[in-house]
């Protein structure tokens, strides 16, 4: 539950705010959440409404972020304790 | 006696059945992505779900703006009310005088057979910087409205403030003059000279000319459609002797986060 609520928050928060705010709240997620895979269903949700330019990348430059943050904490996840507060 | 040993074998696979587990995920998460990526009224059905916050987070910024005049001193007010009064007059007169003028550059257009101005939408901005990435605009109109991408954007009547970048059904984004990559060709407004402008980010336009080129402080840059528009203003003039050129940064003709309300019009190629 604590986790959908997240999920919705890393949304709307935001989109109300700051779209910035997309940034240390994935961090967030990921330290919060074990394989926070929802980050990425968010930013791409965030892409489709904000314009960073043209091209593939920037194009989909907060899901790049979200998934190459979900691969990295994967890749550390034997190296660190990962907790599951979420 | 020499013992030998052999490794057992297990059945235990290089992949545990978590690796298997976040695999699924991911292809899951990456399907939908690329369905909807293709599905153009996907995006559309977002840029609708989210535009309500948009429009809390643009009355929450707007709020934060006015907390300042809470505090202010009461003759301030009484000043500033005396001096506003004063300027409404003055800007009535000014509409009289356009107005006759626009009626005038209309016939004469008629007249010359130049081709018509074509229509103009107006939209609201429901969003601005910081709930959108700097440079850029989210406003309230898309394709229902006529609206395509390139399309110009307007603060007024021939101020030029960005294009049409990307467009839903009925919601747009609009990328600013000063977007980070945005060239834009016009000409100088006292010289009639060429001159080719960047968009620099952070509201800022920049240019390279040589260091004879004519340009001074405050010279407007005019982009030419049907009509003649203004897209920047000249801020700072830096000359680079050693390399024989002039750095020009310019900004915005007006100021952003003062606008509500933009005019769309339909990009003519001349």
């Amino acid at each position: 539950m604590n986790r959908v609520l997240f999920f919705l928050a890393i949304i709307i928060i935001p989109v109300i705010f700051g779209w910035f705010l997309f940034i240390p709240m994935a961090l967030l997620f990921v330290y919060l959440a074990k394989v926070p895979y929802e980050i990425i269903i968010a930013g791409f949700i965030l892409d489709s409404v904000y314009y960073f330019g043209d091209g593939f990348f920037v194009g989909h430059l907060l899901t790049i972020f979200s998934l190459l943050l979900i691969v990295a904490s994967l890749f550390l996840s034997k190296k660190i304790y990962w907790q599951e507060v979420i | 006696m020499k013992m030998m040993y052999q490794i057992r074998r297990t059945n235990q696979s290089r992949f545990g059945k978590s690796f298997f587990k976040i695999l699924t995920i991911f292809l899951l998460i990456a399907g939908f992505i690329l369905t909807v990526s293709f599905f153009e009224p996907a995006h559309s059905f977002i840029s609708d779900a989210l535009s309500p916050l948009f429009r809390s987070g643009n009355f929450f910024y707007a709020s934060l703006g006015k907390i300042p005049d809470l505090f202010s001193d009461e003759n301030k007010i009484i000043e500033e009310n005396t001096r506003l009064l004063s300027e409404i007059e003055n800007l009535r007169l000014n509409i009289v005088d356009y107005d006759s003028l626009k009626y005038e550059n209309q016939r004469l257009r008629e007249e010359l057979k130049i081709r018509p101005i074509g229509k103009v939408v107006s939209a609201s901005v429901i969003a601005k910087f910081p709930q959108v990435p700097l440079d850029s605009l989210f406003i309230d109109r898309g394709t229902e409205d006529g609206i395509n991408k390139g399309d110009l954007v307007l603060a007024g009547d021939r101020i030029l403030i960005g294009r049409i970048a990307e467009v839903f059904r009925n919601k747009a984004t609009v990328a600013l003059n000063s977007f980070a990559g945005t060239v834009s060709f016009g000409s100088m407004a006292r010289t009639d000279e060429p001159i080719e402008i960047k968009g620099a980010g952070g509201g800022n336009i920049e240019a390279k000319v040589p260091i004879d080129f004519d340009i001074v402080v405050g010279d407007k840059i005019i982009l030419k459609d049907s009509l003649n528009y203004q897209a920047a203003t000249v801020g700072v003039v830096e000359e680079d002797s050693s390399a024989g050129f002039k750095d020009i940064l310019m900004s915005l003709p007006v100021d952003i986060y003062k606008i509500n309300t933009v005019f769309i019009k339909a990009y003519i190629n001349e």
